[in-house]
């Protein structure tokens, strides 16, 4: 008879080996981009899967690739000085912009539909769940349209590209205020009528009690908000067009590899910005995860 | 309190960070031109460009500044659309898209006050240019290149003198050695080929009362002719190595080519002049194409043969800078710095007689092709897509066109073509 | 009535089949949404009723408050704010807010909207021709854009105009009941208490407003122009005209041009949001369980390495992924993934197109399209059902295997109704937002490998609804911006649908107050 603790161990084994194999498949392409990120063959095709030699050209390629300096060493895509640090550069001052534009937003939405009363609280709600179910993307065109007419989108001058990509990924964020709102409905209301006793008004109970109150969620929202410019590729695409010193990383990676001259010769090379971009997501992500698994389960038990 | 303070203080940087940029923006440039040119052509411009800003005319345009960005001629039509007062002053594009830049006001006409352009343009230019840029009296564009076509490469080890006269004996040689042949049988650009060989039509006529109408007929017996002999190339069911493993046709792209000759798995191609900077020495450009065999004859391969354009954004603001440049960079001296520097034919008169164009040899193979070339006015918005599937229909993993399918595939390939526009 | 039995899954003795529970839920369901679309048709009448009784009284309150207005709420219906202004100096600022207001939207009337929502009925006479760099005439898309605008400021004017109406009667009434008016610093305090849903909402609804709901209405409107491409001609702003042509695009997208496609990427879309969130669900549920099993270690170290693949950006790990798989009719010339069962595993002369894209393999693309989006998303799902595993009572397990109810038992009625209550909801949220998943399918496939239908037209058969909108508006020659509304309009629809059913079930949970 197999006594019960033989039985546990053999379901042990059995979960760890399914688990080691998963973790292989799961994790094997990612280690192939990575190790062919320091290739010495920069085609997309290879004799071999793994590379046969390494250097760390491919990622200083990405910063001064094309300078007058190196070009042999380093040539350049499309003859432009390697536009990488400033598509990283971009992103990250749209993705700050918008991150501190909509966490504002969010707030301030969550705040009024979970607290306060008034009419069109319901109403408010329903057309907020409608309106995103619409698929964004014509609006892209149009919104993109609008903005140029106004001189924030396609203009010669980065800073009004910029400020363009962050007014549209931010003003409308308000929208997306379930998660927020779902955290704040489970502060107890007898703290705001204790405020409300004591003669503050609910702007003062806003910003000096509940905000305090709500380190982990805002903490995610911030996050979130953060890591997504870095990420979106369709509407930084519609209003960057082809401007090149404007553009993201998801659309200047994207347009690496659409180029099939380019994802052909210098396949490496986007592996390497992919690395680069990757390495400092990846630990927002990972400190974000205990904010996350909160968020997801927090908002959506509280439904 | 404190979290209000650091909010403040985070949009703070922010909009630091965005004044900061600002000022090392500066002012908006609009005494700068910007000139869409092919990648490998880049260095051409470039130069011609500093020359224009620096030299020309006395130094006339001292105060502007041209800028040279990369960007494919097939690409012109979309990237206008996009945005027109955002694209290019002076952009290169192909003779097919002429017309819908006309239509579509993407395109400033060579009239009023540029009508002096259009003299120079006529006179210096081979006259088999101009059709496709001039409706009535107008001239449009300024004529670049003439060699927006493809021809028919081999390696000189593997193959001899007369074995490349018939591409059915190349084929069939490469078959036997188990050798690949790049083609690109799913690209309109290519597999029109064996339809123009076989005498079809695809193109714009206007008939009588003046309207325009689309005149294609593949769906015919020349069509069925022409499908039939493709398919024996390109389909599985025919066109695999003498062993059976690989098919000989494989999919063509630029580096298709280049690599397979590396390492001798390819032995022969379709291509345009544009590959020529990395090909290793044994693969040279065949001074005639290969005939054709459709049913039993074996003809003269038809393929497209356009020409490429400079034309001038109407929408931008220093458009007679524009023209000038425009005039400049396809003059007699920048073409022949262009042939000079990616063998691209010239069409300024002058240019194609001189003596390093006659002897090129890839000069002789276009001018072997600029004999039976299909000049290329204007094709449906649908065309290139048909084209595609049909010849990828042909060799499907599942559900591919069978020899005996053709016909109906050659129906839904002219509907598809046509699309919405009156047949002629 | 068979609504509560079967939506409380009970753990004790299972005194039903577990398969006749889920067809009963099944069932529950579907009778339920049956239910609420006809209470929402049932309710269009009464609701248009109500809306109209509203403009009436609307109409109604502007003419007795005129009636019974004194001489300066009179005044009021054309200078915004003089009943406020006027009748003392603390209510000064209140009254030039208003009639800010009032100044402004009619400066931008006269000089700019007028212009453009006269020639809103025709989109404008002459197309638009360059002299100079300078355009001379009517941009249609212009117009249409900004009589959109226009319009939309119309509306909330005359919301304004209510409101000052109400305004200076009730400042009125105030003064004739002989209390005294509020100060400048009562009315900051009620901007910041009573009314601070007004002040706080503001910025948000704007927002929403001009980068949501503008170009929303705007695109339906497009669908009704001939603006993209129609019977050969080309209509382009600006240097060609737009017009409206009704219903035509419609009756072309469902009928003569793509009528066949457009059922088919329907189909497709469907189908793979189904398989996508349920294979992610499913994955997931079972990989969590494995994980939280009490006796596995290092519980922090599978999670974090599963984690690592969805913290790399989606669009750096499909466009490696698409290349992994890659595929040459050279072999040599192939990805790695090929490459690697060729060389590693020894099978001969092994090079499969995975993606369909030279021969077109539409249903191995379909495949691997689901098995990347596996790859991608499971983590996800494997995250939020850790989550809930680890809030399940232990003591329910105990007291069940007390019970003798083996392993499996013990995963049907506790740790399945368990997930599934939680995640219900966010699992039909999932699903709609799969039916919208653009970049998987995009960077994978770019649309998939392209199918012939009798129509002549070729569409990609991995579309999705959005990736097809994507292909036929952005980087094509001709771009078809009337079909993609009418697509979007339609993808609309059907995502409107399936959230109307999440609304229904979240509905029924938030009454499940009775869950243990």
């Amino acid at each position: 008879m197999i006594g019960i603790k033989s039985k546990r161990i053999i379901s042990d084994t059995i979960i760890y080996v399914v688990l080691t194999i998963m973790i292989v498949i799961w994790l094997f392409p990612l280690l192939w981009m990575i190790m062919r990120a320091f290739d010495v063959n920069s085609s997309s095709s290879s004799l071999t899967v793994f590379p046969e030699e390494y250097t760390f050209n491919n990622f200083l390629a990405l910063f001064v690739g094309g300078h007058k300096f190196w070009p042999n060493k380093f040539p350049s895509i499309d003859y432009e000085v390697n536009p990488y640090g400033t598509w990283m550069i971009n992103t990250a001052i749209i993705a700050a912009g918008a991150c501190i534009i909509s966490t504002l937003m969010v707030l301030m939405v969550s705040y009024a539909l979970s607290r306060l009363r008034f009419n069109m609280r319901k109403k408010l709600m329903n057309i907020a769940l409608i309106l995103g179910l619409f698929p964004g993307f014509l609006s892209m065109i149009i919104l993109y349209y609008f903005f140029k007419n106004i001189g924030l989108a396609a203009s010669t001058s980065r800073v009004m590209n910029l400020l363009g990509l962050i007014l549209s990924y931010s003003l409308a964020a308000g929208t997306g205020y379930y998660i927020v709102k779902g955290f704040f409905d489970t502060v107890p209301m007898a703290i705001d009528e204790a405020a409300r006793i004591d003669g503050a008004t609910k702007n003062r109970i806003f910003w000096q009690m509940i905000i305090p109150l709500s380190k982990p969620i805002i903490i995610y929202t911030v996050l979130t908000t953060f890591i997504g410019p870095w990420c979106d590729f369709m509407m930084a695409k519609v209003f960057v067009g082809n401007n090149v010193d404007s553009m993201t990383i998801a659309v200047g990676l994207q347009k690496w590899l659409a180029d099939r001259e380019v994802s052909e010769k210098y396949f490496t090379r986007f592996c390497a910005g992919g690395v680069v971009i990757s390495i400092p997501i990846v630990t927002l992500y990972l400190i974000m995860q205990k904010f996350y698994v909160a968020g997801i389960t927090g908002g959506a038990a509280k439904g | 309190m404190k979290k209000l303070l650091s909010v403040l203080l985070a949009s703070a940087t922010a909009v630091t960070a965005c004044a900061g940029l600002a000022a090392c923006d500066g002012a908006e440039n609009s005494k700068e031109l910007v000139i869409w040119c092919p990648s490998a052509a880049m260095a051409v411009y470039t130069k011609l460009g500093e020359e224009f800003v620096s030299t020309y005319n006395d130094g006339a345009y001292k105060d502007y500044t041209i800028k040279v960005i990369a960007h494919e001629e097939g690409n012109a039509e979309t990237d206008l659309g996009v945005d027109l007062t955002q694209g290019a002053d002076v952009y290169f594009t192909e003779g097919g898209q002429i017309e819908r830049l006309i239509t579509k006001k993407y395109i400033q006409p060579l009239t009023g006050k540029y009508a002096k352009y259009a003299e120079t343009v006529k006179s210096d230019n081979t006259e088999a240019a101009l059709p496709t840029i001039t409706k009535g009296e107008t001239v449009y564009a300024f004529p670049a290149t003439a060699d927006n076509t493809w021809f028919f490469w081999y390696d000189n080890t593997f193959f001899d003198e007369d074995d490349i006269v018939s591409f059915d004996k190349v084929f069939k040689k490469a078959q036997e050695a188990n050798k690949h042949i790049a083609f690109a049988y799913d690209n309109g650009w290519y597999n029109t080929a064996w339809f123009m060989t076989a005498g079809c039509t695809m193109d714009y006529v206007v008939d009588s009362s003046g309207t325009k109408k689309y005149k294609i007929d593949v769906d015919s017996e020349k069509g069925l002719l022409a499908a039939q002999s493709l398919h024996t190339y390109v389909s599985k069911e025919t066109g695999m190595f003498a062993n059976g493993e690989n098919p000989v046709i494989i999919g063509c792209d630029n580096a298709t080519i280049p690599n397979g000759a590396k390492d001798g798995s390819v032995v022969a191609g379709f291509q345009g002049s544009w590959i020529s900077g990395d090909l290793p020495a044994k693969i040279v450009p065949a001074a005639k194409a290969p005939k054709i065999k459709i049913g039993e004859e074996e003809k003269e391969m038809v393929n497209f043969f356009t020409y490429k354009y400079a034309g001038v954004n109407p929408a931008r603001k220093n458009v007679d800078i524009a023209m000038e440049l425009a005039a400049f960079i396809t003059n007699e001296a920048g073409q022949a710095a262009r042939f000079e520097a990616t063998a691209s034919n010239p069409t300024n008169k002058k240019v194609v007689a001189s003596d390093a164009v006659k002897e090129s040899p890839i000069a002789q193979a276009i001018a072997d092709r600029a004999a039976h070339g299909y000049s290329q006015l204007s094709q449906t918005a649908d065309f290139w897509s048909s084209f595609e599937t049909f010849g990828k229909n042909l060799r499907l993993e599942t559900g591919a066109t069978t020899y005996a399918g053709l016909a109906d595939a050659l129906k839904l390939l002219q509907v598809g073509v046509l699309g919405d526009e009156t047949p002629a | 009535m068979a609504n509560e039995t079967n939506a409380t899954p009970t753990w004790k003795i299972y005194n039903r089949p577990w398969y006749l529970r889920l067809l009963f839920a099944i069932w529950g369901y579907i009778k339920n949404v049956g239910l609420m679309i006809w209470s929402v048709i049932k309710a269009i009448p009464f609701k248009l009723w109500g809306l109209i009784k509203a403009i009436g009284r609307l109409f109604y309150g502007l003419g007795y408050r005129f009636v019974k207005g004194d001489w300066r709420t009179k005044i009021s219906y054309v200078i915004f704010g003089f009943g406020c202004f006027s009748r003392s100096p603390k209510q000064f600022l209140k009254g030039l807010l208003w009639l800010a207001v009032e100044v402004v939207f009619v400066l931008y009337m006269v000089f700019f909207g007028s212009a453009y929502l006269w020639k809103m009925g025709s989109l404008g006479d002459v197309p638009v021709e360059y002299e100079n760099g300078v355009p001379v005439g009517d941009d249609s898309l212009q117009i249409l854009i900004y009589s959109v605008f226009s319009i939309l400021l119309i509306i909330f004017f005359a919301y304004m105009y209510v409101k000052n109406t109400k305004v200076a009667f009730d400042t009125q009434k105030h003064v004739e009941a002989g209390k005294p008016l509020s100060t400048p610093k009562q009315q900051l305090n009620y901007a910041l208490n009573d009314g601070y849903h007004v002040t706080v909402l503001i910025l948000p609804i704007l927002g929403v407003l001009i980068i949501t709901i503008m170009p929303l209405i705007i695109n339906i409107l497009v669908a009704f122009t001939n603006y993209g491409r129609v019977d050969g001609e080309v209509h382009y702003a600006p240097g060609n005209l737009i017009d409206w042509t009704g219903f035509q695009a419609f009756e072309k997208v469902f009928g003569s041009q793509y009528g066949e496609a457009i059922w088919n990427v329907l189909a497709w879309t469907l189908i793979w949001a189904v398989f996508a969130t349920f294979t992610n669900f499913f994955f997931g549920m079972f990989l969590a369980m494995m994980i939280n099993k009490k006796s596995i270690k290092m519980k922090v170290f599978w999670r974090t390495c599963f984690v690592l693949v969805i913290a790399i950006p989606d669009f750096v790990t499909l466009l490696m992924m698409s290349k992994f798989f890659s595929y040459s009719d050279n072999p040599s010339l192939s990805g790695p993934f090929n490459l690697i069962v060729r060389e590693w595993f020894g099978v001969d002369k092994f090079n499969h197109d995975w993606f369909g894209t030279t021969v077109g393999n539409e249903i191995s693309a379909k495949i691997m399209v689901i098995i990347v989006n596996l790859w991608r998303g499971m983590p996800f799902t494997m995250l939020a059902t850790y989550g809930i595993l680890m809030n399940i009572p232990e003591d329910l397990y105990e007291s069940s295997r007390i019970d003798g109810a083996g392993p499996v038992r013990r995963f049907v009625s506790i740790t399945f109704p368990y997930i599934m209550f939680v995640m219900g909801p966010q699992l039909i949220t999932t699903f709609t937002g799969n039916i919208n998943n653009f970049n998987v399918i995009f960077f994978l496939t770019g649309g998939g490998p392209n199918h012939l239908y009798q129509s002549g037209k070729t569409v990609g058969a991995t579309n999705l609804l959005i990736t097809w909108l994507y292909s036929l508006t952005i980087s094509k020659q001709d771009p078809e911006y009337n079909y993609g509304s009418v697509i979007g309009i339609f993808t609309f629809l059907i995502s409107a649908f399936f959230a109307l059913i999440v609304f229904n079930s979240s509905k029924s949970v938030k009454q499940e107050d009775t869950f243990q």
